[in-house]
């Protein structure tokens, strides 16, 4: 199909219409997924030469695609609600905020570790809703907690939610984890530091990264390097909670050495964690070892694996999908599997200790099943856009359009906001990479950009956007008793988080330039 | 019958994800066997689904 404005402009109008009714009519993920599904439909019959059999191959490619995404968001949601009911959560964030008295470690405690540690274990808005009260009870403002729990885990959303967000990237791409990981890693990298300052920043202002700056700088590249090495190595489902783990026992030790006779401990405290708080997590961090790095095991368990062939689907006026299999899915070694025996193990020991109550399990389901009801019908209808707008070329003619407005000089820098404009409004890092991309690959295939460099800079710059969310900004609020104070914090958290992407937007443009 | 749909109404993301979830094998199933009369009527519950969905919210 020919390129022109008119072509461009109604093959952004899924996007567009997706991006108005949440934003202007303030519509959820799943009601604005819906209503967008329908419309692409009608756009793509319309004007694309989409048939009703290029659209419902289209559905159950999509459904595929879904399924790999959404067992990971329904065992990983599964698995928190667990750790809720067992208390253990509650348990280690007391303890943490027990350590010290010095403000500026306790925001690297929890503002930047213990957020970035719950992000890589659930997300959902979790990270924010459960360390900003312990800010507050430690001595923080409302607002400054708020803004400090939602920045300090900002770097850790693409890897987090046992990595559901990378592994969409992957889905809707269709390129090797491994590959994507490399530069998505190292964007993560300096956008985790950044964030370390920033929280020491928020905490104590200049006083604050003065007093903890080598903390802070030993810790962020503990991150970065822990993170590194386990996504590189296709472990991304544990890289953020393994890499916090690490950072908060280094800096617990580090309070606890040091801060006999200096500033980081005010008052001696007999501190204990009960082992049984981190079971599940070690079990977790465990089992995805054992899988992953013994010999033999995973092979043998990627043998069971389901796929479906679809034929060549063409438009009516002549734009050509080729044959092949759909999205593969290695059902008795995929990370949503793992995770859910880490959860029944965790259950099993759980029950036995006393920590949960008769009918515990039933309570458990159901509130997994209330709380992902919306975010499974927001992915079923967003990967829906994402593959009917491919096979009927809109995603290309967008790129196509976008590459030509911006050229090779300006588009890497410009990469990272799309991405975190894409998360903004849709409140999700995921969301975002299903959006946009598709478009951010074609786009920098066609202005001869490394792929996985502008793929990284799209999740690295969605994950930042993700915590500038108004959904989430209200949800964190709502947990410190913010009411009606949604817009100052929002306020605040788009100043840092915009300056983070900036930033990484920057290293996009070097890293291109001499990549 | 109007019990069901009663609950169809009043629940219409739970009957769009149990949709979701079943009308993809029923679909592909036809479409594979070419029995396209089948396959569009889950197409339509598919769309009716995503109707519902987008009015009652």
């Amino acid at each position: 199909m020919e390129i022109n404005f008119l072509n461009w402009l109604v093959s952004a109008l899924p996007i567009f219409i997706f991006l108005i009714l949440m934003l202007g009519f303030k519509w959820g993920g799943s009601r604005a997924g819906a209503l967008s599904w329908l419309i692409t439909a009608a756009i793509a019959f319309l004007f694309f030469g989409a048939n009703l059999e290029l659209i419902a191959f289209s559905y159950i490619k999509a459904f595929l695609l879904s399924m790999d995404v959404l067992l990971i968001i329904w065992t990983a949601l599964f698995l928190y609600i667990l750790t809720e009911e067992a208390g253990t959560v509650q348990a280690i964030g007391k303890w943490l905020s027990a350590i010290t008295k010095n403000i500026a470690v306790q925001g690297i405690f929890l503002g930047w570790l213990f957020p970035s540690f719950l992000q890589g274990m659930g997300g959902f808005g979790v990270p924010v809703a459960v360390a900003a009260p312990l800010l507050v009870s430690t001595g923080f403002n409302p607002i400054q907690a708020t803004v400090m729990a939602s920045v300090g885990h900002a770097w850790a959303v693409t890897f987090g939610s046992m990595a559901t967000s990378f592994q969409i990237l992957i889905a809707v791409t269709g390129l090797p984890g491994e590959i994507l990981a490399h530069a998505t890693s190292i964007l993560t990298g300096i956008s985790v530091l950044v964030t370390g300052f920033l929280v020491t920043y928020m905490a104590d202002k200049k006083r604050g990264i003065q007093s903890t700056w080598i903390l802070t700088t030993v810790l962020g590249l503990l991150l970065a390097a822990g993170m590194y090495f386990l996504s590189v190595r296709g472990l991304w489902i544990i890289s953020i909670t393994v890499s916090s783990l690490i950072a908060l026992v280094v800096s617990y030790f580090w309070v606890r050495i040091t801060g006999r006779n200096n500033v980081y401990t005010s008052e001696k405290r007999k501190l204990s964690l009960p082992f049984v708080a981190l079971l599940p997590y070690i079990i977790l961090v465990a089992i995805t070892l054992t899988v992953n790095l013994v010999p033999g095991i995973k092979e043998t368990l990627n043998l069971f694996d389901f796929s479906i062939y679809f034929p060549e689907l063409t438009t009516n006026i002549g734009d050509v999908t080729p044959a092949g299999p759909g999205r593969s899915i290695n059902y008795l070694s995929h990370p949503g599997e793992i995770i859910f025996l880490s959860a029944m193990i965790s259950f099993a020991i759980f029950r036995k200790a006393g920590r949960l109550k008769k009918g515990a399990l039933s309570k458990i389901i159901k509130e997994t099943a209330n709380r992902s009801l919306n975010t499974t019908l927001a992915i079923f209808s967003m990967v829906g856009i994402a593959v009917i707008m491919s096979h009927t070329k809109m995603t290309g003619i967008l790129s196509e359009g976008i590459s030509i407005a911006l050229g090779k000089s300006l588009f890497p820098l410009v990469s990272p906001f799309i991405g975190t404009l894409g998360a903004f409004i849709t409140g999700s890092n995921s969301n975002s990479n299903v959006l946009f991309a598709g478009l951010q690959m074609q786009t920098a295939e066609l202005l001869g950009l490394s792929v996985p460099i502008i793929l990284a800079a799209q999740t690295v710059g969605a994950g930042i956007g993700s915590i500038m969310a108004p959904a989430k900004v209200i949800l964190g609020c709502a947990t410190v008793g913010l009411n009606e104070q949604e817009g100052s914090v929002i306020g605040k958290i788009l100043s840092y988080g915009l300056l983070l992407v900036f930033i990484i937007g920057i290293c996009v443009l070097i890293w291109t330039r001499i990549e | 019958m109007i019990e069901i749909m009663k609950k169809i109404f009043s629940q219409p993301k739970l009957t769009a994800v149990t949709l979701d979830l079943i009308i993809p094998v029923l679909l592909y199933l036809s479409l594979m066997n070419e029995k396209y009369f089948a396959a569009w009527i889950c197409l339509g519950l598919i769309i009716a689904a995503r109707m519902l969905v987008a009015v009652k919210g």
